[in-house]
């Protein structure tokens, strides 16, 4: 009995010291992919990336513009999917030109910059990022007339431990997929996929069989073009998924060709290539 | 609550190897716990008011000190994995370590409570936090840790940053002096029986499965089985480290063993049968669910809503690592996918 009860008084001054420490996670947002408050949800990360970036600019924190949508709840910080749904249609009087994604806490917070024309007809993207610890992920839009647009949300990754890396098919690196996930839509803008078979090695993993670091290893640039005319370029980061993956619009106003120049870290470059049908 | 119930046959200072006739006392008693917490396990079998919670016999020499349920969290102290030992004529095993110094402090003062026979070795059955963290303390007292090759390299490749996760998640007073470690003693060979307690304890590795170098570990005498990462009973099995083929087969040759009475990693003692079975269940239904999803062309951004699996709901940390398991078990099809000889023109 006085072993338990002496175990007992050991318990309670261990919640006591626990509660005398300070609080690691502050409350910064709200959690789990739920919108946060437009002006409770910087970081210092933030504030040296948008500093860099837009040189005393302050993007406009709204979701008129620009919306930033993740998966409610918890997710998988390895592969968070993202996608960035625009007001607007790209128009000559008015269009998107420029996105940034920026995920504050990972080592190399910029992960996707596109560069965008009127050719994307419509700029929704989707793409997946690595999230490594609870952190904001925000888009930046910025406007033909030279606006910038923010919005944001918290990401309550769940796990801690990271899953080994996967390292199978090591010898399809490069090989580079395009999709329309929903058939052609002539002069429209018709959703398509791109997706790159690359580890996307972020240099801080540590192989669980040699236990060596794993060498960053990660695709720079994705160019996109329809028919010969730019689509969009992106250039990239380590912050993007093993696999890249890209959903995209662009607008066909007949046949062609739709191609992806590829380029990762090590130089290398890939070509991927649909052909689509006037018939769709 | 129920850890009270279970609790009733506890056994500080019971003894360690019983006659026949208490032997069998015992394992219907330990039927009767399992058989509670098959229905208590729903509604939250193993939570306990107070730490440390009373050690639980589960057979003559063969005692469990549960985990909470939940998630790691201040509350818990992250004690949720189960921790087991086995007391024989030459000294005691200790299946798993817990979660920080302090918590296997605490274990290591449950031992002494039942057994003055010493502490030979400790063995991790896998690499997640709760049952790798309290090696630091097993290894202040001169005791060896013992862990599959692959999770000794798997611990080594990502425990520094799990480490620091937990310590943000607990603080650091719940954390003081739990560190990362190297393991003693490692071993390749599928399966193999230590002698080092006078009583026969057999180590299975099946491979691959729930995890790379995830054992189970039985008891021969009384015919339980500590389960490891290969069971959770009333929580969702986490998929992240697994090879999901491979964890199927291994549940196959769990059945094969006959064992009397299975620990799991989480969650109450079990009859083998059913706890084998919830699980296999379980990753079937995951598996069918998430591989219709992505030939449907389901977005990933969807999946943690369309992979709810309703009769698994009631299982602990259905919200976390249900959903987290979809996410996975989705790239890994769709990757299969990608891989598939007529995608690959």
């Amino acid at each position: 009995m006085t072993d338990l009860s002496s175990s007992r008084r050991r318990a309670l001054q261990c919640f006591a010291a626990f509660s005398a420490a300070p609080v690691v996670w502050p409350a910064l947002a709200a959690e789990g992919g739920l919108p946060s408050a437009a002006h409770s949800d910087s970081s210092p990360q933030w504030e040296r990336v948008a500093a860099s970036l837009f040189a005393g600019r302050t993007p406009r924190a709204g979701r008129d513009v620009v919306q930033l949508h993740v998966p409610l709840r918890a997710a998988y910080g390895a592969s968070v999917p993202v996608k960035v749904v625009s007001a607007l249609p790209q128009t000559p009087q008015l269009f998107v030109r420029r996105m940034w994604l920026v995920v504050d806490k990972n080592p190399s917070p910029l992960a996707a910059v596109l560069d965008l024309t009127l050719e994307v007809g419509q700029a929704d993207f989707e793409t997946r990022l690595r999230v490594d610890e609870y952190s904001h992920v925000r888009v930046v839009s910025e406007l033909s007339n030279g606006e910038l647009h923010t919005d944001s949300r918290y990401v309550k990754t769940s796990g801690g431990c990271s899953a080994p890396p996967n390292r199978d098919a090591l010898h399809l690196i490069g090989k580079t997929v395009l999709k329309l996930p929903a058939g052609l839509k002539l002069d429209q803008p018709t959703p398509a996929d791109v997706t790159v078979v690359h580890p996307n090695d972020t240099g801080f993993e540590l192989n669980n069989v040699t236990v060596m670091y794993i060498p960053p290893h990660f695709v720079r640039s994705i160019k996109i073009s329809y028919d010969r005319r730019k689509v969009f370029n992106a250039d990239l980061d380590f912050s993007v998924s093993e696999n890249p993956t890209l959903r995209f619009n662009f607008v066909p106003h007949g046949p062609g060709e739709l191609r992806a120049e590829v380029t990762d870290s090590k130089d290398a470059s890939f070509v991927g290539t649909l052909l689509v049908s006037g018939a769709g | 609550m129920m850890a009270g119930a279970t609790g009733a046959h506890a056994a500080a200072g019971c003894a360690d190897d019983g006659s026949p006739p208490l032997r069998r006392r015992a394992a219907l008693a330990s039927l009767a716990t399992a058989a509670a917490c098959m229905v208590g396990a729903l509604g939250g079998c193993a939570t306990f008011d107070a730490w440390p919670p009373q050690v639980q016999s589960v057979a003559p020499g063969v005692y469990l000190l549960p985990g909470a349920t939940g998630a790691a969290e201040p509350d818990n102290l992250g004690r949720i994995g189960n921790v087991g030992f086995i007391v024989g004529p030459n000294g005691v095993i200790v299946i798993d370590t817990g979660t920080s110094y302090a918590h296997a402090q605490a274990v290591l003062a449950a031992i002494a409570r039942v057994t003055d026979r010493p502490v030979k070795l400790a063995l991790v059955t896998h690499v997640r936090p709760e049952f790798v963290f309290g090696g630091s303390a097993f290894r202040a007292r001169g005791i060896a840790i013992r862990m599959h090759t692959r999770s000794a390299r798997l611990m080594a490749a990502r425990c520094e940053l799990c480490l620091k996760v937990l310590r943000q998640t607990l603080g650091d007073a719940a954390m003081h002096d739990t560190e990362m470690y190297k393991p003693d003693q490692e071993f390749d060979e599928p399966s193999h029986v230590l002698e080092l307690i006078g009583r026969p304890v057999r180590v299975l590795h099946f491979g691959h499965s729930s995890g790379p170098g995830d054992i189970a570990v039985l008891d021969e005498q009384s015919g339980v089985l500590f389960a490891g990462g290969l069971l959770d009973i009333g929580r969702v099995p986490d998929i992240q480290d697994s090879e999901l083929a491979a964890w199927q087969h291994a549940l196959a040759a769990l059945r094969a063993l006959h064992a009397r009475v299975v620990v799991p990693g989480h969650g109450a003692v079990i009859d083998a049968d059913s706890g084998i079975m919830a699980v296999e269940t379980y990753l079937r239904r995951l598996e069918e669910k998430v591989r219709s999803l992505v030939n449907s062309g389901a977005s990933l951004i969807s999946v943690g809503e369309a992979a709810e699996l309703p009769e698994f709901a009631r299982w602990d940390q259905y919200d976390i690592i249900h959903r987290r398991n979809a996410s996975i078990a989705f790239l890994r099809f769709e990757r299969e996918l990608m891989f598939k000889p007529e995608n690959m023109k």
